[in-house]
């Protein structure tokens, strides 16, 4: 097993060593990170898969390539109770990551110094594994992706991903540039950054390379953040791009499927046309006979709009589909369980008004030029407002709805059950595209 | 006597295979083929070992000039006034960018991958007298290029249906190969330079280009984007076009493929000037894009060497600097010991903003012709000896007003991001007027210089002839940084 060969595992310790990734203060806190949280969050990989909510108990979550720790900091509090380990190359980094959980008082992690590929030796599998920001270093990132998979339990969910070769085509040009000049022969560090900056500001600012990829905001600080985007894209060690057509191989490659895109509506082809629902034939015929990698790959030699390819996968599983019973059970998404959905949500009930769920979990609703806006009208809030304490069971839902509207409004006619539930289980499909709600069948 | 230079400032607009047009008939492909099509494209995507052979690409070209000839300039038109185009075109330039010395007389010009013979038109304009003879894969087009030198009044050509690869055959050694927006649809780019220097004189020059694949790389993505789904099996024809021209008109305005590369103006009605841009862009059959280095690789796998980049003011790193003079120690240092194609290539990362790496090359090594050594003679660029020019220069010498040269010819002060300004007074106006009537000496001109302004404007002193010399020297030296005036030893 060799994923990172010599020269690239030192280059890559030696960058991460000077300067730990992400640079985020140790007291920062990513309790309210809804997004994030959202992500790292095994119920949204879980559910989109097999529509259950995953184990409850002794999660065991890796994060590789942990870095600083920010990540796996995340993952422990979108995942309350579950065991963290992190590994990293860089030692500094591992002692960061240390010290940030135990500022944050959490005690259920051990952090370790060791390659992916030697994850192995831990003797753990792992419900979910975090594979963030990573795996576009690999010499062999079919090799990273098969060590991940050998200790991945047969539900678990890995989440990478890769750098995507389109999106950054003109940041990897600035790479070579600086590669030229001899900047990223040894580590770079301060001298290599103060040149790139040096050129970078000297350059006029109608040069491509400098209208596409300089943000003067950050190339120009002085400070730790503006060290970090000028050496995480300038002079980035073995950072290397890909196409989902390569990336769906090296899944192939690790006996590896995939489940869904993390941000799944910007991958759609039909999402790049200004009206999806109705596109030229010839795309609607290529959507309907394309896998999904070549979907992705389509979208991105048009709009190659993403930094990430940025996926969850697993072993070879049949996926579920949702199915809506009377015994189904309703859950609001752990992520939508807020003090600030719930103070909104309240405000809503009491001005007679409706609440836009989509304000508060943007991430679902997002497609590359849209943002969806999914709506609670105040019927429907005030029939799912239980959600926010409990899951409740579709039949209940009915129950409730007829005893709070008895009568229909215009005739005054008793409620019929049966178009009570039509309309309820209309409302809870269209939520759940989104995850806003989870349904899960017995 | 003064010669100025001022910069001003240029947009940059992403540039594009445009071209005029007239007009073509095509062929309906029904609905039900194309849904064949689609379902060709996504296999053979999956299966993507399937090269294309060579002989197929061939083909694919050749059906692909047929349907629609390329350049599409009405037989009428004509590059006579265009004294940038002519330029390029006249061998006097790359010839004295590398010998210091004007070409012989007599020349054999071969445009290899004529098509419509428009350039070919220009290569005859551009060096009156020499001999010029075009080969092109498409018998269409040929049977054009032959109309249209006909049309012109060119007798001294000759045209033939060949692929560049047997150019052998005719028999014949070239003073100058033009292959223009040729090379990049070569299957084997180095076989084809090896087989056209095996037909160039010794101290002949050839000028070839391959397509810039930084800047140019959306324009592949939508290639391959448009190959996946079917559209490029087959030559492509109205129904892929209307195809093309349908998914880039429903797409969102802010999907990068759209607004980089498509224009409102190709909306609507399927018109000459959209079938062009999409024919020669989304779908262009074997268009392929290169790096610097590849291309340099190239030349020297063909044992050939660089001479200059076609447009080379817009091939200087310096010039993206704000502050030209005075660039980043790192990379100043590192400059010192750059080859010119390392150069080259470190503009296009910073800088991808040209369609063609356009470059012109020769047998290597080769020692510049013998002339007998004689005295120092001064000649306007062929191209300046324009009747517009000459008569804008009498105009403003008869007003004592400046002239500004750059204006009639504009590739030698065009840079990356500014066009320069060359500007020269009345009394360079007056000095330098004979050589309306050919090549002069400079110790004739220096007589001249003497008689027109014996005396300081100011002091009214006579001038001392050392004073003269340098002045003159100085105008025409500038001039020369442009090639607007030619210095040679005769």
């Amino acid at each position: 097993m060799n994923g990172v060969g010599g020269d690239s595992f030192r280059k890559i310790q030696e960058q991460f060593d000077f300067g730990p990734y992400p640079h985020f203060p140790i007291e920062q806190s990513p309790q309210h990170e809804t997004e994030s949280l959202f992500i790292h969050n095994l119920v949204t990989p879980y559910y989109l898969k097999y529509k259950q909510l995953p184990p409850q108990d002794h999660l065991i979550i890796l994060d590789a390539g942990c870095g600083s720790g920010y990540g796996a900091l995340t993952l422990a509090w979108a995942n309350p109770g579950s065991h963290i380990v992190g590994i990293d190359l860089s030692e500094k980094s591992i002692e960061l990551a240390r010290h940030r959980f135990d500022h944050h008082g959490i005690k259920n992690y051990e952090f370790h110094v060791m390659p992916i590929e030697q994850v192995r030796s831990l003797g753990y599998e792992f419900d979910y594994i975090n594979c963030d920001e990573v795996i576009y270093l690999a010499d062999h990132p079919g090799l990273t992706l098969q060590a991940l998979a050998q200790v991945l339990k047969p539900r678990g969910i890995l989440r990478v991903n890769f750098h995507d070769r389109y999106q950054r085509f003109d940041q990897y040009r600035g790479q070579e540039f600086f590669e030229w000049l001899g900047l990223k022969k040894n580590n770079p560090e301060d001298e290599a950054i103060e040149t790139v900056r040096q050129v970078m500001q000297g350059l006029r600012d109608e040069v491509i390379l400098k209208k596409n990829c300089w943000q003067p905001a950050l190339g120009e600080r002085l400070d730790k953040l503006g060290q970090e985007y000028i050496l995480m894209n300038y002079l980035f060690q073995c950072d290397k791009g890909f196409t989902p057509l390569e990336v769906g191989r090296f899944l192939d490659f690790a006996g590896l499927e995939l489940i869904e895109m993390v941000r799944w509506r910007k991958w759609r082809l039909t999402e790049l046309f200004t009206d999806p629902d109705n596109v030229p034939t010839v795309i609607a015929a290529a959507v309907a006979m394309a896998t999904p990698w070549e979907q992705f790959y389509l979208v991105d030699l048009i709009h190659p709009g993403e930094r990430l390819i940025d996926f969850w996968c697993g072993h070879p599983q049949p996926t579920q589909t949702t199915q809506l019973t009377p015994v189904s059970w309703i859950y609001l998404h752990p992520q939508l369980q807020t003090e600030a959905v719930k103070l909104a949500w309240q405000a809503a009930l009491e001005q007679r008004q409706s609440l836009t769920l989509s304000h508060f979990l943007k991430t679902p609703a997002q497609s590359s030029f849209f943002q969806a806006h999914v709506t609670l009208d105040f019927v429907a809030a005030t029939v799912l407002w239980p959600l926010l304490e409990t899951p409740m069971q579709f039949q209940q839902m009915q129950t409730r709805w007829l005893e709070l509207y008895p009568r229909d409004w215009q005739t005054g006619q008793p409620n019929n059950a049966q178009t009570i539930a039509s309309q309820l289980s209309e409302l809870l499909l269209r939520l759940e595209q989104y995850l806003y709600v989870l349904i899960i069948s017995p | 006597m003064k010669a100025t230079v001022s910069r001003e400032e240029q947009g940059m607009a992403g540039e594009s295979i445009k071209i005029s047009i007239f007009l073509t008939g095509y062929l309906l492909v029904s609905p039900i083929v194309w849904v064949m099509l689609v379902i060709k494209g996504m296999l053979y995507s999956c299966s993507s070992s399937m090269e294309p052979k060579m002989d197929d690409i061939l083909q694919k070209i050749r059906e692909q000039f047929d349907y629609a000839l390329y350049p599409r300039h009405p037989l009428e038109k004509s590059p006579k006034d265009d004294l940038d185009v002519l330029f390029i075109h006249n061998l006097t330039t790359p010839y004295y960018l590398r010998y210091r010395q004007r070409p012989p007389q007599d020349l054999v010009i071969l445009d290899a991958g004529c098509g419509s013979g428009y350039k070919a038109l220009a290569l005859a304009l551009a060096n009156p007298g020499a001999r010029i003879v075009g080969i092109d894969l498409s018998p269409k087009s040929v049977e054009l290029a032959r109309q249209r030198l006909a049309f012109h009044q060119i007798t001294n050509c000759e045209f033939h249906v060949l692929a560049i690869d047997d150019v052998s055959e005719l028999g014949q050694t070239f003073d100058y190969i033009n292959c223009d927006e040729v090379l990049y649809l070569a299957p084997d780019p180095v076989a084809t330079l090896r087989n056209l220097k095996k037909v160039l004189k010794p101290q002949g020059i050839m000028r070839v280009n391959l397509h810039n694949l930084c800047q140019r790389r959306y324009y592949f993505q939508a290639q391959e984007f448009f190959s996946l789904l079917g559209l490029m099996r087959d030559n492509p024809e109205e129904f892929e076009l209307k195809t093309v021209q349908e998914i880039m008109e429903q797409l969102a305005d802010r999907c990068e493929l759209k607004w980089v590369t498509w224009s409102k103006d190709f909306s609507g009605s399927l018109d000459e000037k959209t079938i062009q841009f999409i024919l020669m862009n989304y779908l262009f059959q074997g268009d392929k894009g290169f790096t610097i280095p590849q291309l340099f690789k190239y030349l020297e796998q063909a044992e050939l060497e660089f001479i200059e980049m076609v447009d080379w003011p817009k091939w200087q790193l310096k010039s993206l600097f704000k502050d030209p003079d005075n660039l980043p120690t790192a990379l100043a240092l590192a400059l010192e010991e750059a080859t010119p194609a390392e150069v080259l290539h470190l503009v296009n990362l910073l800088h991808p903003a040209q369609r063609l790496l356009d470059l012109w090359c020769g047998h290597p090594n080769v020692a510049p012709p013998v002339v007998p050594q004689g005295q120092a003679m001064v000649s306007l660029h062929p191209q300046l000896r324009h009747e517009v020019v000459q008569k804008a220069w009498q105009e403003h010498l008869q007003g004592g007003r400046p002239l500004v040269l750059s204006d009639y010819l504009k590739v030698p002060v065009q840079g990356a991001l500014q066009t320069e300004k060359v500007e020269i007074d009345a009394i360079a106006l007056g000095a330098l007027w004979p050589l309306f009537e050919g090549t002069q000496s400079f110790e004739s001109l220096l007589q001249r210089w003497l008689q027109l302004y014996p005396r300081d404007l100011l002091t009214l002193e006579p001038v001392p002839v050392d004073v003269a010399r340098t002045m003159l020297r100085e105008l025409l030296l500038l001039l020369n940084r442009y090639l607007y005036v030619l210095l040679t030893v005769e």
